[in-house]
């Protein structure tokens, strides 16, 4: 098979996460054609030791449409374009361990990052008011009509499980960014910081913020439907 | 008051607009430059070039002059020389006080 599709490892923020899951999976013959959010699909090719690196908050790169002279330079110092993650950065892959690093200045990259930060504390704060207005609804429901009776359950089950997966997926998504906020410090300082290999249970989380995460969209995408089957069966 | 009030440059900051000096540029070139003058010392990475270009751009610091095929070629502006003036008086005081310090010891 040509594509080779798997669920991603990392959070679109993790930088350093999804460059190593994507390292490795090079290592595998796995080459990122493109990534949405809930899935990426891979190219084969030879297994190969590769650098990936991801370019954050590449407002710059995407205003320019990152020209033909721009691929063109980036490739003649061993960096090829792999493909664009959530507006938020893009994959660089390169196999020639002597060519310089993407980026070789860390307070350069720092401003870059604290964008990238600032992007995140916004969408985590449009969670957060979904999640807080959700919870305010329901509490005003309950204590206006009751306890809902079953024609009514459905829609406290869900609206509930909705509220909590969102509600998970927020307090994984502070890890990633003070992991972020930690990074941008050490940048900020002139120091790049030492890349650190992803821990398993770092990496166990990651996959639980994303299932978490499905599980919320799903939630409210398929819950009108689920709703027709549940209460109109015929 | 100084011309760039975004801090001090750092020193591929420094480079780059050091090699505006004098002559039109495009990124190859550029590369070329900084690696010679440096003698290898400061290395420029692609994201770090491009980023700083258009950064610089923003700032108004060097202006796009000319778009040949795939060269995009830029010249520094005269509140990027100013910027770059000011950067290297705060060298030169730097290395004065450093200078100072050690002949006092």
């Amino acid at each position: 098979m040509k594509y080779v599709f798997r669920l991603p490892n990392a959070s679109e923020y993790d930088l350093t996460g999804m460059e190593n899951w994507l390292e490795e999976m090079a290592l595998k013959g796995l080459y990122l054609k493109w990534y949405r959010p809930f899935l990426c699909c891979f190219t084969r090719g030879e297994p190969k030791r590769v650098r990936v690196r991801l370019e954050p908050n590449p407002r710059y790169t995407l205003e320019i449409q990152l020209s033909d002279e721009k691929k063109e330079f980036y490739r003649e110092l061993g960096w090829s374009y792999a493909c664009e993650i959530a507006h938020n950065a893009l994959v660089f892959y390169n196999e020639d361990p002597t060519a310089p690093e993407l980026h070789t200045d860390p307070t350069l990259l720092a401003d870059q990052t604290r964008t990238l930060i600032r992007r995140k504390k916004r969408d985590n704060c449009a969670l957060g008011v979904v999640l807080a207005l959700g919870a305010i609804l329901q509490v005003w429901y309950i204590s206006r009509y009751g306890i809902p009776t079953a024609h009514d359950l459905f829609s406290t089950v869900y609206l509930s499980l909705i509220l909590l997966t969102g509600l998970f997926t927020l307090i994984l998504d502070r890890e990633t960014l003070q992991k972020l906020k930690w990074m941008e410090r050490n940048m900020e300082a002139g120091i790049t910081p030492e890349r650190l290999p992803t821990s398993p249970q770092w990496r166990r989380r990651q996959r639980l913020r994303g299932v978490s995460q499905i599980v919320f969209f799903a939630n409210i995408i398929f819950a009108p439907f689920l709703r027709l089957l549940f209460l109109h069966p015929n | 008051m100084a011309v760039r009030e975004k801090g001090p440059l750092t020193e591929p900051m420094y480079y780059v607009l050091m090699s505006f000096l004098g002559q039109e540029m495009c990124g190859t070139e550029i590369t070329e430059f900084v690696e010679r003058k440096t003698a290898g010392r400061v290395k420029l990475g692609p994201g770090t070039l491009y980023t700083l270009l258009a950064k610089f751009q923003d700032e108004g610091l060097i202006a796009e002059t000319s778009v040949e095929g795939r060269r995009r070629t830029y010249q520094i502006t005269g509140q990027g020389r100013a910027a770059f003036r000011d950067e290297l008086a705060r060298l030169r005081a730097c290395v004065d006080d450093g200078d100072d310090a050690l002949a006092r010891e």
